[in-house]
């Protein structure tokens, strides 16, 4: 059984598994443990004019091959020649090492080490390693170089206006996107590796001079707990660091936009960029959080309103609607107008079952004309839709199964949950559907009532990250309402959110007249003053 | 990460409070206050309400001398161990008796509006099982549900109530004084039980974060629930007339039912405004489990209130379905509500006079 491993403290550790003297030992050792496969590979050759042995490690397909035979093997065995030749003295193996690390290797980053742990790492990581006979330590240089995909436009989030640039697989380039919005030396992008097989890269991301110190560290404590195998995907962590795991909530926000990412780093929040997917999380967030697209922000602040107000109603009209037609249908006929009571019982006639089962087979049947959508390749998909939605929808209203109201209920429904922009969250909203619509089935308004009352418990009590999970309406923030169901304009958006308690609250420039900072003022040195009156 | 320690803010307790108070009353005020009264029967509502008031304002003095204490530890501090244990003990007691009862009525009213077949034991058990689960999230989430959903019910509840004012009569609310001062004083009597709830400020004045507004909480939360209780019988009152209002069963729900207004979706407004007030009773039921599986942790000194929520509930369940009746339980219910609201009244002033010997003992 391997013990994970810290691997972020590795520098200050002694080497667990030294470096020997000899190259030839080191190399055994290196096969030993990497075995035959045929993507490892051992470069040995001759250094210099005495002719020092030496070996060149790394992985086929994960290093830029030009870059390491022009800079690395070009260099080492042909210019050490020249510098060699200049030189009077023979060079020990050591002096050999610091002259090729200072002179010989014209890499961006050379690091040594002296511990096979590491060195391994560093090559299946990507990255080239010198072994030296005659020294118990090796270069380790990066040469990364792999395929990648380029970046493209994001295919979850997309907008109409704004950037059509999207998180890609490769951590680096996604880090270098952040840099791109946000030229900000207090950008920190913090990296650890999460894993005892994997060690996937993981890079906390946030700003040091507004974020919160304790959710920071929050964030860094929940990662450090983290003991699996592998880390596929950034799920894997927001499965593991999440408050909550019964809750059909999502506790953290997964985006596939570094523009998105920057403007939650902007307020406060922390994001955490996983190696190997594009999907970044960011913590802690908020019921509100799930219903803001960075679009919201780009266009002018009536369209933002309009449309936040419009996905607030889908996703209401998504949890609810099912049930509400249920529980009056079948419970409370009294409460529909007359007009359209007697419609419905039209369209009802000669439909064997009850309104419950009849919902529940529509919504079924939607769930799954939805899943054979996204299973099949696009075109096949869209075909899918138009047979699923029109042509079956129609017949079985014509064949009495369904009521014709029923349909459009459902059909509401489901277009209300693709109106909410994260998908996780409008899969948690179509989720409590069922159990909503059970409860009205059972007990008509007063179970619709007791299940929206049990969500809204549930919510009331959930947090993330210690941030209350609808946070600003209750615990009530008046300041920051302006960015919730409307959007303020981005003219009087001068703070941060409150909730998440950040060093620099203000974003815009400070309004505050001068006679209430003097007031401010005061009372700071008040405070600092009244410890000090204390004791003496 | 933010402190976890439970902590609530003025606001939030002023929406507790009113939660606590906003329970079946608001239905019954009227006609209670219209039997004795006549049309003087929103003057007894206001009468109730001061009395109300002046209770709080006597409970929040006595708890802001003793900031992070609840009435569990005051009583024991003040009237020594046994004494203290038995006097809180018998509080206990009346409370959850004058719980039970408006759990019960809850049901009688759900039976008689809203599902006619379905038994009362299974909706009295929905509601005591969705209490008992808020209830072990403890007071923060209570807060903030209150917080969201009760400025919505009293907002969606006033706007449907001003839409009733079209079949007001104002002769109705004639003449002034109705059946003179007796009636007024009687009809203030009996619409005092719809206040009770505001007691619960003895058990949870230590999660204020600010213990100095809790005066200002109280008489706030009192004054806003007075003010909606009379507004709410000078409706029904200059709708029905007096002896109408005093006649119906719940004329809160039934001056609902007048309210026509063309182009509105749905055909009875008063189905919607019950739902809105489920809402309420749903969360006075969750604040009524925590307060009192609160008080008997502090009995018992266990720090952990959670654990007794669960053996909490079927005493509660039992305790709603003993009276045979509607016409026993409101008997019961006027007799719980009675006794737990002078019961407190002699509890406060006997533990603000001790505390006040103590007091001036200790500064001399």
């Amino acid at each position: 059984m391997q013990k994970p491993q810290p691997l972020l403290k590795k520098d200050q550790q002694a080497p667990q598994l030294p470096l020997y003297q000899s190259l030839e030992q080191n190399l055994d050792r290196v096969r030993a443990i990497l075995g035959d496969s045929n993507d490892i590979v051992i470069r040995e050759f001759k250094l210099g004019t005495k002719g020092h042995k030496a070996a060149l490690l790394f992985v086929d397909g994960l290093i830029d091959k030009a870059l390491v035979c022009e800079n690395i093997l070009n260099a080492v065995m042909i210019q050490v020649r020249q510098v060699e030749a200049d030189g009077e003295e023979q060079l020990s193996p050591q002096e050999l090492l610091t002259l090729l690390s200072e002179r010989g290797i014209s890499m961006l980053e050379i690091k040594t080490s002296d511990d096979f742990d590491r060195i391994f790492l560093a090559a299946l990581s990507g990255e080239a390693i010198l072994f030296l006979d005659g020294v118990a330590k090796a270069l380790v240089i990066s040469a990364r170089g792999w395929e990648y995909r380029s970046i493209q436009e994001p295919e979850t989030q997309t907008l109409i206006r704004g950037p059509r640039v999207g998180f890609t697989e490769t951590l680096r380039v996604n880090t270098s996107l952040l840099r791109r919005y946000l030229r900000d030396p207090n950008l920190k992008l913090k990296t650890i590796y999460i894993g005892r097989r994997s060690k996937t890269e993981v890079c906390i991301a946030y700003i040091e001079t507004i974020a919160n110190p304790t959710i920071v560290e929050e964030v860094n404590k929940r990662l450090a707990t983290i003991d699996v195998d592998a880390i596929m995907e950034s799920g894997y962590i927001e499965q593991h660091i999440q408050d909550d795991w019964i809750s059909p909530f999502p506790q953290l926000q997964s985006t596939e936009r570094p523009d998105h990412v920057v403007i939650a780093l902007l307020q406060g929040k922390v994001a955490i960029l996983v190696d190997n997917t594009p999907f970044a999380l960011l913590a802690p967030v908020t019921l509100n959080d799930f219903f803001v697209s960075p679009e919201d922000y780009y266009e002018r602040w009536t369209i933002g309103t309009l449309v936040r107000l419009i996905r607030y109603l889908a996703s209401f009209m998504a949890l609810i609607l099912p049930a509400l037609y249920i529980a009056l249908v079948s419970f409370h006929p009294e409460m529909i107008p007359t007009k359209l009571v007697l419609s419905l019982a039209a369209g009802r006639e000669g439909v064997p079952l009850s309104a419950f089962l009849e919902a529940l087979v529509m919504l079924v049947s939607f769930e799954l004309l939805r899943e054979a959508g996204i299973r099949l390749p696009g075109p096949i998909g869209q075909t899918i839709g138009i047979v699923g939605g029109l042509i079956v929808g129609q017949a079985a209203v014509e064949a009495s199964i369904v009521s014709p109201l029923m349909i459009v209920v459902i059909a509401f429904t489901g277009i209300s949950s693709f109106a909410i922009p994260t998908y996780s969250m409008a899969i948690a909203l179509r989720i409590l559907t069922l159990p909503l619509m059970f409860l009205s089935a059972l007990f008509g308004l007063y179970g619709f009532i007791l299940g929206l009352f049990l969500i809204g418990g549930h919510l009331s009590a959930l947090k993330s990250f210690g941030v209350p999970f609808l946070a600003p309406f209750a615990p009530l923030s008046i300041k920051d309402l302006r960015d919730t169901l409307f959007r303020h304009s981005l003219l009087g958006m001068h703070w941060r959110p409150e909730h998440l308690k950040t060093q620099d609250q203000t974003r815009m420039q400070d309004l505050r007249t001068d006679s209430e900072l003097a007031v401010e003022e005061k009372e700071k040195s008040l405070a600092q003053a009244r410890p000090r009156g204390g004791k003496s | 990460m933010q402190a976890d320690n439970e902590q609530i803010n003025p606001l939030q307790l002023v929406l507790l409070l009113m939660n606590a108070m906003i329970g079946v009353g608001v239905l019954v005020v009227p006609a209670r206050a219209a039997r004795p009264a006549g049309s003087a029967g929103w003057l007894a509502v206001i009468l109730a309400g001061l009395f109300a008031l002046v209770l709080v304002w006597l409970i929040a003095r006595l708890c802001q001398e003793f900031p992070d204490k609840t009435i569990v530890e005051m009583a024991i501090d003040l009237l020594g161990n046994n004494m203290g244990v038995g006097a809180v003990i018998l509080l206990l007691l009346l409370w959850l008796l004058s719980a039970a009862f408006i759990l019960r009525t809850f049901g009688e009213i759900n039976r008689d509006f809203l599902l006619p077949n379905t038994p009362i034991e299974i909706t009295i058990l929905g509601i005591l099982l969705a209490g008992g689960y808020l209830a072990r999230k403890g007071i923060e989430p209570l807060a903030r549900l209150g917080q969201f959903s009760l400025p919505i019910s009293i907002l969606l509840g006033l706007g449907s109530f001003l839409l009733s004012f079209p079949g007001a009569d104002s002769t109705n609310l004639l003449p002034l004084w109705g059946r003179g001062w007796q009636g007024v004083l009687r009809g203030a009597a009996s619409t005092n039980f719809a206040f009770v709830g505001y007691e619960v400020l003895l058990v949870l004045l230590p999660f204020l974060n600010k213990p100095k507004r809790a005066k200002a909480a109280g008489l706030v939360a009192v004054g806003t629930v007075t003010i909606l209780y009379t507004l709410l019988t000078i409706v029904c009152l200059a709708v029905f007339g007096a002896c109408s209002t005093a006649k119906i069963l719940w004329p809160t729900l039934i001056v609902a039912r007048t309210i026509e207004l063309p182009g509105l979706f749905l055909e009875r407004i008063d189905v919607f405004i019950y739902t809105v007030w489920l809402v309420q009773v749903f969360l006075l039921q969750s604040i009524m489990v925590y307060v009192l599986s609160l008080l008997w942790a502090r009995i018992m000194k266990i720090k952990e209130h959670k654990i007794l929520v669960w053996p909490l509930v079927p005493v509660i369940y039992f305790l709603a379905l003993f009276p045979l009746n509607i016409a026993q339980l409101a008997s019961f219910n006027t007799i719980a509500s009675v006794s737990l609201t002078i019961y407190v009244l002699i509890l406060v002033l006997g533990l603000s006079l001790l505390a006040r010997g103590k007091g001036g003992k200790a500064r001399a």
